[in-house]
Parts: C-alpha cells; structure tokens; sequence
C-alpha cells in the first residue's frame, strides 16, 4: 500500500466519522465542531489532489466565516430553546432516511459501474459519449495519486455518474 | 511559505539550502485561510467557561473577526494584481526590482505604490489579532476582561502566547508583502544581511504595535463595525478599481 492512500483512507476515515458526529451530536455546539474537522479533512483531500487553492478557499470561506457565524448565532440562542435534535417529528425522519438511502445507492451504484483508470478500467458497461470522461481522464492525468485513489475520491465525490443521469434527463447538474 | 532571505538559495555551512520550507502558488490565501482560524479558540474557550462576561466577548470576537477579515483579504487583491502571482516568493521577488520615478531610485515595495492597501491592512491587521484599540472581546472596563476571565495562570498564558505569535506571524506577512521582506542594502550580497534586515522590519511592527496601544483609546463597538463597513470596505474596493485600471493603461489594453 503506497504511502499516500495510506493518508488519503487516514483523512477520509476521519472526515466520514466527523460527518456523521455533525448528525448525531446533541450539542449543536459540538455538532459545529466536528464540521469544522470535516472541512479540513475534506481541504486535506483537495491538497492531496493537487487542488491547493480550492482547499485554500474551503477553509477561508467554510471554516473560517460562515461556520463562525454559525458559533455566533449559537452563542446567542439559549440551549434551552432549542427543539429536540433526536425527538419527535416521524415524518421528517422517515423522509430524511429515505433520502439517504436513495443518496447512498447512488454513490454506491456510481462506484460499483464507474470506469476508473487503473485495475477497474475494463469494467465498463455503459459507453457514454458524455464529457465525464474526458474530464475525469484529464483531471487523471493531472494528479499526482495513484489510479485507486483517485478512483475511491470520484467515487466518494459520486459526481460523474450522477452528472450523466442528470444530465440525461435533462436537468442541470 | 514566507522566505526568510532574498536569494532562492542560501548556503549555510557550504550546504545549498531553500530560504522557504514549501513555494505554494496560493501561499498569501493560505496564509489568509489559516489565520483566519485564529478565532475559534477565542470563541470555544468563550462559550465554554459558562460566563456572561466571557460570552459577550467571544460574540464580540467572532462579529469582528468576520468582518475585518474580508478588508484584510481584500487590501491585498491589488498586490496580486501587481505581482501577478498569490506566491509569497513571488510577490518577495517582485519587489527587489527598482522603482525609478525621475532622478530618484527608489525600492519597488509595495508600500509605495499601494499606500492605502497597506494601511488598510494594517488597521485590519490589528483588529484581527484583538490588539488595542480594537481589542473588544477583551475589554477591561466593560466585560472584565472578556473570553479569558476564567482563563487563569497556564491556560492565560497559553491565550496570550497565541496572541503575541499572532502579532509576530501578521507582522511577518506584512513585511513580506509590503516592505519588501529581507530586502535591504546589501541583502542582495549577503543573505544573512536580509534576515537581520528581517527581523528589524518584524521589530518595528512589534513596536507599533505597543504604540498604538499606548496612544489610543478602545473603540465603541458600533464604531467598531461601521469602520470596517462603511469606511474599510469601500476604500479597499476603491483601491482594487484604481489598482486595475492603472495596470489596464500600463499594459495599453485600455485607452
């Protein structure tokens, strides 16, 4: 395993656990903590894909502005106040669940039957003559990761397989 | 990110050794982007020492922050704009060359042909490290002493600590960009010469800021708000206009 999938599974591990710690806290002030550490492991990410000045802007405009506006507004609501973040409303719940699971399919169908340079290259089932794959073939001939890696980010990313279908079906992605 | 010489490479001990650890391209945004995280310490230690005095300031520090964080970034787009780079070695090496208005030689520091830039970006730069007379969250005579009330023997230090290092790294940065970093008589003969040259400019900064201190009194807070957005902003973007069109007519695309 070369040292920098080693980083990238080390920043992506941690990222998807913060992640999950913004939905499951119950402190909003915590929940605004663990999304901080989520922006900078995702600006890592944009650094190890050699896309310095979007990790750059990510943590001047996310972390460093609005996610302090997001504490100042916290400051100034009394906990007390606020609902219950794990309580009530069924239908919210169930809705959002959904949501999620159609979400994860996607990314999850998007990783299985994408084409990736590298050892999944021959696993191609649909041949699009969309723009996807030439921007993904640039964009892998730019980055100084190994073909897994950068597999595993579009995958994680799962924005060229859900471009296609949007843009199929006529939507603006 | 920020060279300590004025050569690419110096050599110490006969070794050839880079005068800077990593030449971003984006290195004065990176700069910005972690400086700009400063504020969460002051805002985390605020809210959690479940004080009124200490809530107030954190609110106070996040608020100002925010708002003269977009005039500190903003003051230096027509740096860029003359440098034609965000590389911080870039912008260093673009102000060794010399700036000739008639007889006199002067210099090609950024400080001459962004006047304004530079003192909009020192006041920011104040405000941004919660010095007098812009240091609100900490006021004594209204909120005690603000987010470090409770903070006492270590955990005060480690505060101020930060906030000294805070003034040394803006101090640094606005050297670097607008005085030429180690650029200095005969720093182009001998790298050791810009280091010390350096470190004088660093002091001189160190320096006013103790003076400013000393000399002025604390803003009221909605002093405070309305210079950085009635008085800051506009002449910053006014600065960048200016900034622009001057480069346009310099390079005959315009006019």
């Amino acid at each position: 395993m070369p040292w920098n999938l080693i980083i990238f599974y080390g920043l992506a591990a941690v990222a998807v656990l913060c992640a999950i710690g913004v939905v499951a806290s119950n402190n909003p002030m915590h929940a605004a903590g663990f999304l901080v550490l989520t922006f900078f492991n995702v600006a890592a990410i944009f650094v190890m894909l050699g896309a310095e000045f979007l990790a750059a802007v990510q943590v001047i405009v996310y972390a460093g502005a609005i996610l302090v506006l997001v504490l100042f507004v916290l400051m100034l609501v009394d906990p007390d106040d606020l609902p219950e973040f794990h309580s009530g409303r069924p239908v919210q719940r169930a809705v959002g669940l959904l949501l999620g699971a159609v979400l994860f399919l996607q990314v999850g169908v998007a990783i299985a039957t994408g084409r990736w340079s590298g050892r999944r290259a021959t696993r191609r089932r649909r041949t699009s003559p969309s723009s996807a794959a030439t921007r993904r073939r640039s964009a892998a001939g730019s980055t100084p990761l190994p073909a897994p890696v950068r597999g595993h980010l579009a995958g994680a990313a799962g924005w060229d397989r859900r471009r296609d279908r949007a843009g199929a079906a006529g939507a603006p992605g | 990110v920020i060279p300590i010489a004025s050569d690419a490479q110096v050599s110490i001990f006969g070794f050839e050794v880079n005068s800077y650890v990593a030449d971003l391209n984006v290195g004065a945004l990176f700069l910005l982007a972690f400086g700009s995280l400063g504020v969460y310490g002051i805002i985390l230690g605020a809210y959690a020492s479940a004080n009124r005095f200490s809530l107030l300031g954190g609110l106070r520090a996040a608020a100002q922050v925010v708002s003269y964080e977009i005039v500190l970034g903003l003051s230096l787009v027509g740096i860029f704009i003359y440098a034609q780079s965000l590389s911080v070695r870039d912008i260093m090496l673009e102000q060794t060359q010399i700036l000739r208005i008639g007889p006199l030689e002067l210099p090609n520091w950024f400080i001459l042909s962004q006047p304004l830039a530079f003192v909009i970006f020192i006041i920011a730069a104040i405000a941004e490290t919660n010095r007098a007379p812009f240091d609100l969250p900490e006021a004594e005579s209204e909120l005690v002493s603000g987010f470090h009330t409770e903070y006492s023997a270590f955990r005060f230090s480690f505060y101020f600590l930060g906030e000294y290092i805070n003034m040394i790294l803006v101090s640094l940065f606005a050297v670097t960009l607008f005085l030429g970093g180690p650029d200095g008589p005969g720093s182009d003969r001998f790298w050791g010469l810009g280091v010390i040259w350096l470190v004088v400019k660093i002091l001189f900064f160190l320096f006013f800021y103790v003076w400013l201190r000393a000399t002025l009194p604390r803003f009221r807070y909605d002093q405070l708000m309305g210079i950085a957005w009635k008085v800051l902003l506009p002449l910053v973007l006014l600065n960048i206009v200016i900034t622009a069109f001057i480069r346009l007519v310099g390079n005959g695309q315009l006019l």
